[in-house]
């Protein structure tokens, strides 16, 4: 149980342990600390998710509810229906990272301990917990155990999840029935997403409900507002890169605007700010484009992954009846080619180095 | 007057150690004469070298003879710093030799013959030892006196923490100093009419130092560049890298200022010694005149620290610098002492403290932030040996292209030295850097992956390959 014992070990205590070769002295920062600092920027999210969950469940029934009242009654409902998934999330997922570890001989690495509250924060209130237990199972087994674990991932795990759930299980993640929990029959229920590709021309919540989170949508995804102060948290600590964030709204707003030009659906049409706070495209470009394992790891790499993600984003909202959101597929999409575009980048250096080898170039002899 | 030449990225760590050290030199600026019992000469200090053991215990050695030669290239002779007696031959596993040990009897210097010829100058530079302080890229072997280098660095300046201020060093090496330089930048340059770039700090000033360089028999064949920025900027791959890169099967000779001092004044007086200035943890206070190889024992007893338990002593800077015991020696290459506290003791929640104190370049640490101030607001922040955390995944890689100021891809070339892909080594630019050159990677690296081993055991790979 030796891998179990040094998790919990360095969990309560930094280690004693000293340099042994190289440098002398280390940066005080750790796997675990970094891992850490994501959760506390999804804390918002998820806390106002619980809220919303709660609201949205009364608010189908009493559509007058205004979003600010009964707020303790609203957040326990939604409480009670996040928490259980958050803990299937956990159990399930640390579970089979701690077997694995103690299978292969090593360290418990804590990295899952983000993947566990993104999985929450990327599905809807209403997904029977056996499916999320199994779609955990597979995203942690199968997108990463195999490949070696936190680290040799090449897709995002929270994503593979969510995809799992979407391609295996889509009566509980489409449709207009599943984004409210509980809700009245009677109540539509729609997301602003299914709205548009169904053809409207505006959804139905204001450009300022969407910003805030006020509408119907996956757990923690609704509220640009707090997935931009997570971002924000995430810049001025330095754990999510800049670049990808930055990128994945350009890409986006340049698709956009590229369809208000050429589109004739009523979809392609829509504002490029729209597109920012509608269903999961904030919450992907922030946290689960930035996740630097699958992200490409060069720094103009980082460029030209976000745009893409944000471009092919808003391409499958835009251009693909059957997909009303496309965050979730363009982010394993790039995922899957990000290694091509760090192989291209550095396939450039080696150029570069390869014609200097041959004639190099003197700056000062 | 120099040509500045300014480096971008990189970082200038504001770190100290918080050990108080004691002080003999009378002001700042001073320095303080230190004359160890021991000396020795360590084979382990060269890379690639197969030693071959030219004497034997209790042998009587003058400074200047040799100790032991290299096995491909006998005529490669390593010599003793100091006239003495030979105490003892160390060796580690398998026998291999890792130390000659050497008591020191009496005055050190020693009159040689010398000649200006160029054949004459690599002849006594191999005889006495001298060629062996000359290192080459790529791979930081001994520099090959029979092949032609592209051009020769002569490095006047450091810039890892706590490390030697050159222009004092220079200054205290000897009244003479800008004579000594002209004489050795003569002697080497003229064994193969190359160029000599002496590689010096903008911020410092060398006051006459490099004044000599200007007469008319060196004028076009010396040249002095001044470097702006932060570490590694200092580092031999960063001076190639905007000197001239090379091209395939070209070398680059290059030599610490000190070193070049030893061969001056051996061309200017014919006197031959083995002199060098170190500092211990950079404090200003405590600068010493020494020579090659001195144990460091009685400089512990006299600061108070040979008794005193956890603490680390490293011969060089704290980033690359090779620990040592506190009855060891100052590496032939290094010119500080470092002492810092182990720090091995565990602390709870550590990993999540929001501390003040801790040294970090991230910014989630809020001493993070300090990296953004200019060098000189920075406070400085006590380090310790500690780890702060496992070995783990690589997760966090962001920040590794902005710490190496070089065309290269750190992560990747990591990458190809971890699956000893050689070819791939090659391609992503092994040839073009040393293990050091990764130092500050490896340092802010929250995976804590021995960066610096992994490089060196890839370019140990490389090198291996070349020479068959």
């Amino acid at each position: 149980m030796n891998a179990i014992k040094e998790a919990f070990q360095s969990f309560l205590f930094v280690d004693g342990k000293t340099t042994q070769s190289g440098a002398h002295f280390r940066d005080a920062i750790d796997l675990k600390r970094g891992i850490s600092f994501v959760i506390i920027a999804l804390i918002p999210c998820l806390l106002f998710g619980m809220y919303n969950v709660g609201y949205q469940h009364y608010h189908s029934f009493t559509p007058t509810l205004s979003f600010g009242a009964n707020l303790w009654q609203n957040f326990w409902w939604g409480f009670l229906k996040v928490l259980p998934i958050l803990v299937v999330t956990y159990v399930v997922g640390l579970g089979i990272e701690f077997a694995s570890a103690q299978i292969n001989q090593h360290s418990v690495n804590e990295g899952y301990l983000a993947t566990g509250i993104l999985i929450a924060l990327i599905i809807p209130a209403s997904t029977p917990l056996w499916q999320v237990a199994l779609a955990v199972a597979f995203a942690v087994i199968f997108g990463k155990e195999v490949f070696g674990g936190t680290g040799m991932n090449f897709m995002n795990p929270a994503l593979l999840a969510r995809a799992f759930l979407f391609f295996g299980f889509p009566a509980s993640m489409s449709g207009d029935k599943v984004w409210i929990a509980d809700k009245c029959e009677a109540f539509s229920g729609a997301t602003s997403l299914a709205q548009m590709s169904q053809g409207a021309i505006r959804p139905d919540s204001s450009f300022i409900d969407m910003f805030l989170g006020i509408t119907p949508g996956c757990i923690g995804e609704t509220s640009t507002l707090l997935i931009l102060i997570g971002g924000l948290f995430l810049f001025i600590t330095g754990i999510a890169s800049l670049r990808i964030m930055f990128s994945v709204f350009v890409g986006g707003a340049f698709m956009a605007l590229l369809g208000n030009c050429f589109g004739s659906s009523a979809y392609s049409q829509l504002p490029f700010y729209y597109h920012f706070v509608m269903g999961g495209f904030a919450f992907g470009a922030i946290f689960m484009a930035t996740d630097p394992v699958t992200a490409c790891q060069t720094n103009k790499g980082k460029w030209i992954y976000g745009f893409l993600i944000g471009a092919f984003a808003v391409l499958i909202r835009i251009a693909n009846p059957a997909y009303p959101e496309g965050m979730m597929l363009s982010i394993l999409l790039m995922n899957v080619f990000a290694p091509l575009i760090d192989w291209c980048i550095v396939q450039l250096n080696i150029n570069r180095r390869e014609k200097r080898w041959k004639e190099a170039k003197n700056e000062i002899l | 007057m120099y040509n500045t030449i300014k480096i971008k990225g990189g970082c200038q760590l504001s770190v100290c150690s918080q050990i108080p050290l004691l002080s003999k030199a009378e002001n700042t600026g001073s320095y303080t004469q230190y004359s160890a019992e021991f000396y020795a000469v360590k084979p382990t200090d060269f890379i690639g070298l197969k030693p071959q053991l030219l004497v034997k215990e209790t042998d009587q050695i003058k400074a200047g003879e040799a100790l032991f030669c290299d096995k491909k290239h006998p005529e490669t002779l390593f010599c003793s710093p100091i006239n003495g007696k030979i105490v003892s031959v160390k060796r580690g596993e398998n026998r291999r030799l890792e130390a000659i040990v050497i008591s020191k009897s009496n005055d050190d210097s020693q009159k040689i013959d010398i000649g200006h010829q160029p054949e004459q100058i690599k002849k006594t530079l191999l005889s006495c030892g001298l060629a062996t302080t000359i290192r080459q890229r790529p791979f930081a072997t001994i520099a090959n006196l029979d092949q032609k280098p592209k051009y020769i660095i002569v490095k006047c300046f450091d810039k890892a923490p706590w490390s030697l201020n050159y222009a004092k060093a220079i200054s205290m090496f000897s009244d003479n100093a800008a004579k000594l330089i002209y004489e050795g930048a003569k002697a080497l340059s003229s064994i193969y009419s190359n160029h000599i770039f002496f590689c010096t700090d903008a911020s410092l000033d060398y006051k006459d130092s490099f004044s000599l360089l200007s007469k008319e028999d060196i004028e076009n064949r010396a040249t002095i560049l001044a470097f702006e920025g932060k570490y590694p900027a200092s580092n031999v791959s960063v001076l190639i890298d905007n000197i001239a890169r090379l091209k395939k099967d070209e070398t680059v000779w290059y030599i610490d200022v000190q070193d070049l001092l030893n061969i001056g004044e051996l061309f200017a007086s014919g006197t031959l010694a083995f002199k060098k200035v170190i500092c211990i943890n950079g404090s200003e206070n405590n600068y010493y005149l020494t020579t090659q190889g001195a144990c460091v024992t009685d400089l512990l007893k006299e600061q108070g620290l040979y008794d005193k338990e956890h603490i680390r002593f490293v011969s060089g800077s704290p980033l690359s610098g090779s620990r040592i015991g506190k009855d060891e020696y100052i590496s032939v290459w290094d010119n500080c002492l470092s002492i810092m506290e182990e720090g091995d003791k565990k602390e709870m929640f550590g990993w999540i403290m929001p501390s003040f104190s801790k040294f970090s370049l991230h910014r989630c640490f809020l001493n993070g932030f300090a990296n953004l101030l200019p060098c000189g607001c920075k406070k400085p922040i006590k380090i310790t040996a500690n780890t702060h955390g496992d070995e783990r995944a690589m997760v966090f890689t962001d920040k590794f292209e902005s710490l190496v100021p070089l065309d290269i891809y750190p992560l990747h070339l990591l990458k190809a030295c971890i699956i000893k892909d050689i070819e791939q080594m090659e391609k992503l630019g092994i040839l073009e850097v040393a293990g050091e050159d990764f130092a500050l990677c490896e340092v802010a690296d929250a995976s804590k992956t021995p960066w610096q081993a992994i490089i060196n055991e890839g370019l140990e790979m490389v090198r291996k390959e070349t020479e068959e």
